[in-house]
C-alpha cells in the first residue's frame, strides 16, 4: 500500500455552525419522514395483516443503523456522515463506496420527493381552473409526458439549489419550520385514529386471518426498512451544527424514537381502522385515504393531505439537496473526488459547486423519470440498494473505529459491549449491537439483490461507474489508487473538537492521549498544548 | 362517520402523545456551553490520574487523604499512599525499625480505610530514606504520579509550611497540593 506525505487537516471549509437543535432534528425528520408517508402503502400492500410486525422488525434494524449514526456523528462531527466514517476506519477506496452509495440516495430523494412533491401541489390546480392532464403530450417513443409536472419540478430543483446556495440557516429554516408542521399533523392522525375510530377487533382479526406468504412478508420486510432510510442526514449536518457533540446524540436518539413510533403508530391505526386491501387500493397517498377514515379530520382529508404531501416531499428533497452537496463536498476534501466539489461560496459559506452539481444530477434523473411508465418503483428499487450497501460499511467503520481510535471522546456510546482487554492493557469495547446490526443489515441487502429486479442491476452498474471515476482521478491527481493517503488525524481531531466548541471533549481528548503517550514513554506533543 | 371509542385506544393515544411529549422536552432541555477556559480548568482536575499522599498518622495527614480522594473520586485515580521512615544516618538504610514500621502500618491502614470508602483503588508502602521530603519526591518520580496532596506539617517559620512540605513543594516537578490548617 503506498502512502504520500501526511496530508494536512481538510476541515478547513469555512462552513458556518448555524443548525440550531430543533434544526438538526429537522433535517433528519425531513428525510425520513416523507420515506413512511410513501412506503406506508406499500409495506400494508405487501404484508398484509404481518404490517406491523415487518415495520417493528425493520425497525429493530433501524434502531441499531440509528444508534450507530449517533455514537459516530457525535464523535466525528464533520460534513461526510458514513463517508467519512468509512475513511478513518477502513481508508479511501472503501470511504469511496460508502459515499457513492450514499449519493445514490441522496440523489434519487432530490427527484423521487420533487416529483412527489409538485405531484401534490396539481391537487389544488384544478381549483384555479388549470387542468393538469391536458398538459400530457407524447414525445416519440414516449407516452404521457406531462409537460407542466415535469416543469414544475425543474423550478422546484431551481428552487432549491438557489436556497441552498443562499445558506444553510435559510435552507435549515424552511425545515424547521414545515417540518414542525408536518409532524403536528401526522402526530394528530395517529392521535384521533386511536382514539375516535380504532376497532381492535379489525385488527385481531387480520392479524389472525390475514396473513401474508413468506416470500411478500419478506418483500413487505425490504419495503420496509426504505420508510426509515434518511436518519444520516443528521451527520452530514454536522459539522454545521451548533455544538454537535452535545446536539446530536439528543437529536439522533430522538428521532429514532419518534420515527419508530410513528411508523408502528401508522401501521396498527390503519390496520384498526381499515382492511388492508382497502388501503392497498390506495397505495399512492395512504395517509389521506386513512385521514378521510378518521371523525373531524376526515372532512379535510383531500386538501389536508395534499398540503401534507407536498410539504414533507418538499423539505425531505431539500434534505437531499443538503445530503448530497455535503456528501462530495467532504469527499472531495479528502481527496476521493475532484477539489472542484469543495469549492465554498464566499459570502454563503456553502458548498455552492456541490449543490450546483447535484442539482444537475437530480434533473437528469427527473427527466429520466418522466420518460418511464413506472416512476415510484423504479426509483424505490434503487433507494433501498444505496442505503443498505451504505450502512454495510458505517457498521464495519464502527467496530473498526472502536478499536482503532479508543481516545477520541465518545459523548454517546452504543449500549450492550463486551469489554476486551488488549496486551497493551487498554481496553476495548466490542459493540455487540453493531455485530448484530451488521448482519442485520447485510441480510436485507441481500434480500434487496434477490427481490429488487432494478436495484440489482442499476445500483452495481452505478457503483462501478463511479469506480471507473474514482480511479481516473487519483491516478491523473498522482494518489494511490487502491492504497490512502496518510492522514493526522489525531490534529484533525483536534481541529474539529476546536471548531466544535467542544471544550471539555477536547480537553478530554488531549489528556487521553497524553496518557497513552506516557505509557508509551514517548513525550507527547499534546502536553503543553492543555493551557490555552 | 361514526365516532368509535375504545379504552384501549384511548389509552394508545394518551400513551404515544406523552410519549413523544417526553421524548421532545428531553431532546431539547440542553445544558449550556461551558466556556473554554471552564472546560481547562475542570480538566485539569480530572487530569489527575495518580495521586501520592504522605501520611504519619496524624489527624491532618488524614485530612490530606480525605482531600486527595475527594479530587480523584470522579475520575476514579489511584491514591498512593506513603509512610517515609527516616533512618538517621548512623544506622544503614535497611536497618529494622520495628517500632516506626508499625505506626507506619497503622497510619496506613486508617488512610486505606479512607480511600476505600471512595471506590478508589490504592497502594500503600512503608519507604525508609534519609530524609522525608528527598523519599516523597522519589516515590512521586519513579511511580509518575500527577500530584502530591499532603498536609503542611509541622509549622515552621516561612508560610506556615513544615520542614518537609516546604521542601517538597520547592522540588516537585509535578502539582503539589498543601492543605494547611487554619491559624486557630
Amino acid at each position: 500500500m503506498t502512502e504520500q506525505a501526511v496530508a494536512r487537516p481538510a476541515v478547513h471549509t469555512g462552513l458556518r455552525r448555524d443548525v440550531t437543535i430543533w434544526g438538526s432534528y429537522t433535517w433528519g425528520y425531513a428525510d425520513v419522514g416523507a420515506d413512511i408517508y410513501v412506503a406506508l402503502g406499500l409495506v400494508i400492500g405487501a404484508a398484509q395483516g404481518g404490517a406491523p410486525l415487518a415495520f417493528a422488525l425493520a425497525g429493530l434494524v433501524y434502531i441499531m443503523i440509528g444508534l450507530a449514526f449517533t455514537e459516530l456523528a457525535s464523535s466525528y462531527p464533520v460534513a461526510g456522515g458514513g463517508q467519512y466514517y468509512s475513511l478513518r476506519g477502513l481508508g479511501d477506496l472503501p470511504a469511496f463506496l460508502a459515499g457513492t452509495a450514499l449519493l445514490l440516495d441522496y440523489t434519487i430523494d432530490i427527484a423521487l420527493f420533487a416529483v412527489a412533491s409538485t405531484g401534490y401541489v396539481n391537487f389544488f390546480l384544478p381549483y384555479l381552473g388549470i387542468r393538469v392532464q391536458s398538459f400530457a403530450v407524447n414525445l416519440g417513443p414516449f407516452h404521457n409526458v406531462n409537460l407542466l409536472w415535469f416543469g414544475e419540478t425543474l423550478l422546484l430543483i431551481v428552487f432549491l439549489r438557489w436556497l441552498n446556495v443562499r445558506g444553510i440557516r435559510e435552507s435549515s429554516k424552511v425545515n424547521e419550520v414545515l417540518g414542525l408542521v408536518d409532524l403536528c399533523l401526522e402526530i394528530s392522525i395517529v392521535i384521533f385514529g386511536f382514539a375516535l375510530a380504532w376497532k381492535p377487533d379489525l385488527l385481531i382479526h387480520q392479524w389472525q386471518f390475514e396473513l401474508p406468504s413468506t416470500k411478500q412478508f419478506l418483500y413487505g420486510f425490504s419495503l420496509a426498512i426504505i420508510s426509515f432510510v434518511g436518519l444520516e442526514s443528521i451527520s452530514q449536518a454536522a459539522q454545521e451544527t451548533r455544538r454537535p457533540a452535545t446536539v446530536i446524540p439528543r437529536t439522533s436518539l430522538a428521532l429514532i424514537f419518534t420515527v419508530f413510533i410513528l411508523a408502528l403508530g401508522f401501521s396498527t391505526v390503519s390496520l384498526g381502522i381499515l382492511p388492508w386491501q382497502a388501503i392497498k387500493a390506495h397505495e399512492s397517498d395512504p395517509i389521506a385515504f386513512l385521514a378521510s377514515n378518521v371523525p373531524y379530520l376526515g372532512i379535510l382529508a383531500g386538501p389536508f393531505a395534499a398540503f401534507l404531501g407536498a410539504t414533507i416531499l418538499l423539505i425531505s428533497s431539500n434534505t437531499g439537496v443538503m445530503g448530497a452537496s455535503r456528501l462530495i463536498f467532504s469527499m472531495s476534501n479528502f481527496k476521493l473526488a475532484s477539489p472542484w466539489f469543495s469549492h465554498v461560496h464566499p459570502t454563503r459559506n456553502t458548498p455552492s459547486n456541490a449543490i450546483a452539481a447535484f442539482s444537475w444530477v437530480a434533473v437528469v434523473l427527473t427527466i429520466v423519470a418522466f420518460l418511464t411508465p413506472s416512476v415510484l418503483d423504479t426509483l424505490a428499487n434503487l433507494y433501498a440498494f444505496g442505503a443498505t450497501l451504505g450502512y454495510i460499511l458505517v457498521f464495519i467503520s464502527l467496530i473498526r473505529l472502536r478499536y482503532l481510535d479508543p481516545y477520541t471522546p465518545r459523548p454517546y456510546k452504543v449500549p450492550g459491549n463486551i469489554k476486551w482487554k488488549r496486551k497493551d492493557g487498554t481496553v476495548y469495547d466490542v459493540p455487540v449491537i453493531g455485530i448484530v446490526g451488521l448482519l442485520g443489515v447485510t441480510s436485507i441487502f441481500l434480500t434487496v439483490l434477490v427481490t429488487h429486479e432494478i436495484g440489482r442491476i442499476v445500483g452495481p452498474a452505478w457503483m462501478l461507474l463511479c469506480v471507473g471515476y474514482y480511479f481516473y482521478y487519483r491516478r491523473r491527481s498522482g494518489l494511490p489508487i487502491i492504497g490512502s493517503i496518510k492522514h493526522d488525524w489525531e490534529a484533525e481531531q483536534v481541529d474539529v473538537l476546536t471548531r466544535a466548541e467542544e471544550y471539555d471533549l477536547l480537553e478530554e481528548y488531549k489528556q487521553a492521549l497524553i496518557r497513552r503517550d506516557r505509557k508509551l514513554g514517548v513525550r507527547s506533543r499534546w502536553e503543553g498544548a492543555l493551557d490555552h | 362517520m361514526n365516532v368509535i371509542l375504545s379504552p384501549l385506544g384511548m389509552l394508545l393515544a394518551i400513551v404515544f402523545a406523552f410519549s413523544l411529549a417526553y421524548v421532545f422536552r428531553w431532546m431539547l432541555n440542553v445544558s449550556r456551553q461551558r466556556p473554554q477556559e471552564v472546560a481547562v480548568a475542570r480538566h485539569a482536575v480530572t487530569a489527575l490520574q495518580r495521586i501520592l499522599v504522605p501520611v504519619s498518622g496524624e489527624p491532618a495527614t488524614e485530612c490530606a487523604v480525605e482531600l486527595a480522594c475527594r479530587l480523584g473520586e470522579k475520575q476514579k485515580a489511584e491514591i498512593i499512599l506513603v509512610y517515609v521512615v527516616e533512618v538517621p544516618f548512623t544506622l544503614p538504610l535497611d536497618a529494622p525499625e520495628p517500632f516506626e514500621e508499625a505506626r507506619g502500618q497503622e497510619a496506613l491502614r486508617v488512610a486505606r480505610l479512607i480511600a476505600v470508602r471512595h471506590g478508589l483503588p490504592v497502594q500503600a508502602k512503608i519507604l525508609p530514606h534519609r530524609y522525608a521530603s528527598a523519599g516523597i519526591l522519589q516515590l512521586a518520580e519513579a511511580e509518575g504520579v500527577d500530584a502530591i496532596v499532603m498536609s503542611a506539617g509541622q509549622p515552621g517559620a516561612e508560610a506556615g509550611l513544615g520542614r518537609t512540605s516546604r521542601d517538597v513543594l520547592k522540588r516537585a516537578t509535578c502539582k503539589v497540593i498543601i492543605d494547611r490548617e487554619s491559624a486557630a
